[in-house]
């Protein structure tokens, strides 16, 4: 049967039929639904965090315990890591005798947290054994005052004196002791950053004080790094626009004299512009008539009529298009294979400037559905438009690395970074638009047991 | 369907109280949608699940210039559409088995036809083909042109019309055969 054998007004009964009856027609929906729509939910809000989205109360709590937590640790280290000096490569003994007694080394003794002060009469002078291979070892003593009868503990027997100035090299300014029981050291244009591995005497009214700082020993060791790196991505396609990327990262570092190599894996949250096209129709008005309510003759000119009226909207159906943008997000591996140098370093901070390439791997793609309302429109079609992205990326990276030792073990750091996309993320891009990003990197680094040669 | 000022803006603070109270409210309505483009109950659920995640995702979009059932209800039609094209495994030209019309009772002649259960016109419409269940659904609840259906399906106006055609033959028949087996079993009984 062809249509033109549909009985007449058939079609439009069985459509009233259904429209009638379903129209308005319910369905109780099962328990598990309300269940499946809360799981959703919540899982969305997980997936959807990031580090703007947290409530200002979340902040001021989370920014408060960070800062307890780093103040206990600052504590709790300061009070308990006694001979360090450099906790990354410098070891300082202390020890203190009568005079005249043999002085009992006192285990690891941090002069800083003792306030031990020695006077700063001339006549306290430092004298200074340098002990060692029996080869090696020598003592160090202003002509003016001799060294002390017993030899320190770890002083082999003493070798005839040096000019203290023919050893020492000038000394760096990141490595002065602020100790005031090194005036007299000091006074003398050293420093005792300068005396690795020697022990230094000192003559004070309670007794002999000694102290030695051992030459750093550690030439290679590993730490861990684990940290978050917000980052701004800049695109440049057919408009530039930026967004905001998110990266965990989870890095070991081998690290030998000044230098570092650095690799690891990151785990990155990259978002971009969806691109749709929307076709919809509205009723809207396309001009107007006049119509005429009432009309009457002018009663002082016989011969006019008066037409009172009113402008009438006209309205018809309109076909729009729409651009329309969505903010998708794809999931990124990447794999980095970063070189460094130290640049600086003293007892608490160290900056390293680290750079070397670095792959991306796209491991997934969530396509944020566009929606598009328009009151009195109805939607006939969304076109989409969003290009598709390349699985692999690579691109070159430039950080600092700024730590600040919170324990012997255990540091906080802070890593601004640049980094330049060498090819586009999409096809459809030029390289030359390729993407670059800025971020800073928050997050703690564990060094494990040095290593020695 | 009324949605207080209350729950909509708890829902647009992301209270979940809130939004239990609004799924509370529309669930059923919107499955009675979603129950008419989709294949069976299972389907229809994945996306009011699907539908109601958008709404609640998107509420603060809402205008408040028209009625928000109006909105919701909109939102479920678009994730049906969505749902059906993709998973739209075969394209409009399906043929369905031929109908022999000597069986189609004259429906004038059998009882009115507003006695028939909505849960019995809602398995009809169910056990459609997919390109057909959309139009039909398309052009008679929710009142778009075959222009429309065309643009929104992606197809020719001509299938639309087609389609829209065949599904009411096919509807038709359905009916025919409901009102056989009733008076069939009227005279057994």
């Amino acid at each position: 049967m062809d249509s033109s054998k549909f009985p007449a007004g058939e079609g439009e009964q069985i459509d009233d039929l259904f429209r009638k009856t379903l129209g308005d027609h319910t369905v109780e929906p099962s328990g598990n639904l309300w269940k499946g729509v809360s799981r959703r939910l919540l899982w969305k809000e997980i997936s959807r965090f990031n580090f703007t989205n947290i409530p200002q109360g979340y902040w001021i709590s989370g920014t408060a315990a960070i800062i307890m937590i780093l103040g206990l640790l600052y504590f709790y280290s300061g009070s308990h890591q006694s001979t360090r000096v450099n906790p990354a490569s410098e070891q300082v003994i202390a020890g203190k005798s009568h005079t005249g007694n043999n002085p009992a080394t006192s285990p690891s003794v941090n002069p800083a947290e003792k306030n031990i002060v020695a006077p700063k009469q001339e006549s306290v002078t430092p004298i200074l054994h340098k002990p060692g291979l029996p080869g090696k070892t020598q003592m160090i003593a202003s002509a003016s005052v001799p060294a002390p009868g017993p030899a320190p503990h770890r002083a082999e027997t003493p070798a005839p004196a040096e000019p203290v100035a023919s050893l020492l090299n000038p000394p760096a300014a990141s490595e002065r002791w602020s100790l005031s029981m090194l005036d007299p050291i000091k006074a003398k244009g050293l420093t005792l950053a300068d005396l690795y591995d020697t022990i230094i005497s000192f003559q004070t009214p309670q007794g002999i004080l000694k102290i030695q700082k051992i030459k750093p020993m550690s030439v290679q060791s590993f730490s861990a790094d684990f940290g978050v790196t917000p980052e701004l991505i800049k695109y440049n396609t057919t408009h530039s626009y930026s967004e905001m990327n998110y990266w965990l990262n989870a890095r070991i570092s081998y690290h030998f004299s000044k230098f570092t190599v650095q690799t690891g894996i990151a785990l990155g949250y990259v978002y971009d512009e969806g691109k749709y096209q929307t076709k919809y129709i509205s009723k809207d008005s396309i001009g107007y008539f006049t119509s005429i309510i009432s009309f009457y003759v002018n009663p002082d000119n016989q011969n006019e009529i008066i037409f009172n009226t009113k402008d009438v909207p006209v309205y018809d159906s309109l076909q729009h298009f729409s651009d329309d943008r969505t903010r998708n997000r794809y999931t990124y591996i990447e794999l980095p294979l970063l070189f460094g140098y130290q640049l600086f370093e003293s007892n608490k901070l160290s900056l390293d400037l680290m750079a070397g390439p670095a792959f991306t791997f796209l491991i997934g793609t969530r396509l944020a559905e566009p929606y598009i309302e328009y009151p009195n429109a109805r939607i006939i079609r969304i076109d989409d438009n969003t290009a598709q992205r390349v699985k692999m990326n690579w691109k070159i990276s430039l950080s600092l690395h700024l730590e600040y030792r919170v324990s012997k073990n255990l540091g906080c750091y802070l890593e601004p970074s640049y980094k330049y996309y060498f090819n586009a993320f999409t096809d459809k891009e030029q390289t030359s638009s390729s993407p670059y990003s800025i971020g800073i990197g928050l997050g703690i680094r564990y060094h494990f047991g040095k290593i020695t040669k | 369907m009324i949605v207080e000022d209350s729950i909509l803006e708890g829902c647009i603070a992301g209270k979940r109280s809130a939004q239990s109270q609004l799924y509370k409210k529309c669930a059923s309505t919107m499955l009675g949608v979603c129950m008419r483009y989709a294949s069976n109950r299972d389907e229809a659920e994945d996306i009011v699940q699907e539908g109601f995640i958008k709404v609640f995702q998107r509420i603060s979009s809402f205008r408040k210039e028209g009625s928000f059932e109006g909105w919701i209800k909109r939102i479920m039609i678009n994730q049906a559409l969505n749902h059906y094209r993709k998973n739209r495994k075969m394209p409009f030209t399906s043929v369905i088995e031929e109908i022999d019309e000597t069986e189609i009772v004259d429906m004038e002649e059998s009882e009115p036809m507003d006695v028939i259960p909505a849960d019995t016109l809602l398995g009809m419409i169910q056990k459609l083909p997919e390109g057909y269940k959309m139009v039909f659904n398309l052009y008679v609840f929710e009142e778009f042109s075959h222009k429309e259906i065309a643009e929104s399906l992606n197809v020719s106006e001509s299938t639309s019309k087609t389609q829209l055609l065949k599904a009411r033959r096919l509807l038709r028949k359905k009916i025919s055969d409901y009102k056989q087996s009733k008076k069939s079993t009227k005279i057994h009984g």
